[in-house]
């Protein structure tokens, strides 16, 4: 049985990127590449778009977005030049697609994590430890995505903006409670939102993306502690 | 602020280093030309007609437009470092220093919006030196505020360019880059909106937004964590 990963112009899965398992191509009963198969379009589709998704990331933390080229990601990805143009008009195309893919899947695991919280700081707490964790897991999308993001043009940072803005708007209600108000407090949760997005910036930067984690507490201690001091929750 | 006209250039000018005033013009032509034209469009003839200086001056300082963007952002950080350091060093305490250094910088967003575009939005464009220097930049700015932070002592002053190749990096205080980090985001949401005029009615509330950051490192136990 092979469980595939969706339909090929179905919505991103919940979680797909940091825990998608094998991915359709590394069954053993798909020859996909070599020989005749039997697999509908649709599928065959879908599993070339992994592929390509898979390449652009991999180039692009690699290599840096400008230099990941479109005879680049087809190389990593082991599929034809037409293959590539028949999914995506160009590189930037490819990259926005790979960018939605990793924001979709950290959004839901954030969003899932900040629901398990019984108070505004332990669902802050939670959602900096799934942001932390999804960046630690997948180094690649890291870089791609947190780093190279910014050199990839003006759509993938509009991408990356509506990203930051998901994130800010989670927290927001969690944020005004702390500071001792029922009114959500959006400037402040912009605010907490940069200055998490400029220290993860700066680890995946020095290759430290393992140590993300740790950054979690860290972060707690400076920026919640004092505001929690005298709030009930 | 409009490109002054300055003296004028032959093309036979000798090719050599830019003077202050130059790299001025040269600042200001580099934002106004990406933002009339945006990076792609922008080119260094452009740039040159722009900033009243034939385009065999800027051969010294680059030969294509990832050169002279990055060319007028180090100098655009040097200038906003300079006035935020001159803002600060009026505050008696670290929170008032803080909040003078944070004002001199939104209102360099406000007056300046083209060169803050240039600074907070453009310079990624140019691919990963560009994003390197975007990240020497936000460690600059960090240890400036942690410099500030300590009760008044004499403040070390920040070395040149030179002496900051020969020096092993330091790196900022975790909650020094968070400031930044915070003050980046937000300046730079509305710049890129087009709305940065807001930034200096919004700064008492980006204030108490950044509060708790501020006494952190502030506190004379926490050593900036």
């Amino acid at each position: 049985m092979i469980a595939t990963a969706g339909g090929a112009q179905g919505p991103v899965e919940a979680g797909r990127w940091p825990s998608r398992g094998p991915r359709l191509w590394e069954h053993p009963d798909v020859r996909l590449f070599a020989g005749r198969h039997r697999l509908p379009r649709s599928v065959v589709e879908r599993i070339q778009r992994d592929r390509l998704i898979d390449a652009m990331i991999a180039v692009a933390a690699r290599l840096g977005y400008q230099d990941a080229s479109v005879e680049k990601v087809i190389t990593e990805a082991g599929v034809s030049r037409r293959t590539f143009y028949d999914l995506y008009s160009d590189r930037e195309e490819c990259f926005l697609a790979a960018y939605g893919d990793v924001a979709s899947s950290l959004l839901v695991l954030t969003y899932d994590a900040h629901r398990q919280g019984s108070s505004p700081r332990e669902r802050i707490e939670r959602t900096l430890a799934a942001f932390f964790g999804f960046w630690a897991d997948e180094p690649d999308a890291a870089r791609a995505c947190m780093v190279e993001v910014l050199a990839a043009g003006p759509a993938a940072r509009a991408k990356r903006a509506r990203a930051l803005e998901a994130l800010a708007t989670l927290i927001e209600a969690d944020l005004g409670r702390l500071r001792g108000s029922d009114a959500p407090a959006p400037l402040a949760a912009l605010a907490f939102v940069g200055a998490v997005h400029e220290l993860t910036y700066m680890r995946i930067d020095r290759g430290e993306t393992a140590d993300l984690p740790a950054l979690a507490r860290q972060i707690v201690a400076c920026e919640l502690t004092p505001l929690s001091a005298g709030v009930s929750e | 602020m409009p490109v002054t006209a300055g003296k004028q250039f032959t093309s036979e000018r000798d090719i050599g280093p830019l003077d202050a005033t130059e790299r001025e013009r040269l600042r200001y032509a580099v934002a106004a030309v990406v933002a009339e034209h945006g990076y792609e469009g922008a080119t260094v003839s452009r740039v040159a007609e722009r900033a009243g200086l034939p385009p065999a001056a800027l051969d010294a300082l680059s030969a294509d437009m990832a050169g002279c963007l990055l060319a007028a952002y180090d100098d655009a950080v040097d200038h906003i470092l300079s006035l935020i350091a001159g803002a600060s060093s009026a505050g008696g305490t670290p929170q008032e220093r803080f909040r003078l250094g944070l004002g001199a910088f939104l209102r360099f967003c406000v007056y300046e919006p083209e060169l803050a575009h240039m600074c907070l939005v453009d310079v990624n464009a140019a691919g990963s030196p560009s994003l390197a220097r975007r990240s020497d930049a936000i460690k600059r700015i960090a240890r400036l505020i942690e410099s500030e932070a300590p009760a008044r002592g004499p403040r070390p002053a920040e070395p040149d360019e030179a002496a900051r190749a020969d020096m092993p990096e330091r790196q900022p205080t975790l909650v020094a880059v968070m400031l930044v980090g915070a003050v980046h985001h937000l300046a730079g949401t509305r710049v890129a909106a087009g709305q940065a005029g807001q930034l200096t009615q919004l700064a008492p509330e980006i204030e108490r937004a950044l509060a708790p950051l501020v006494e952190t490192i502030a506190a004379p136990s926490s050593g900036g964590r």
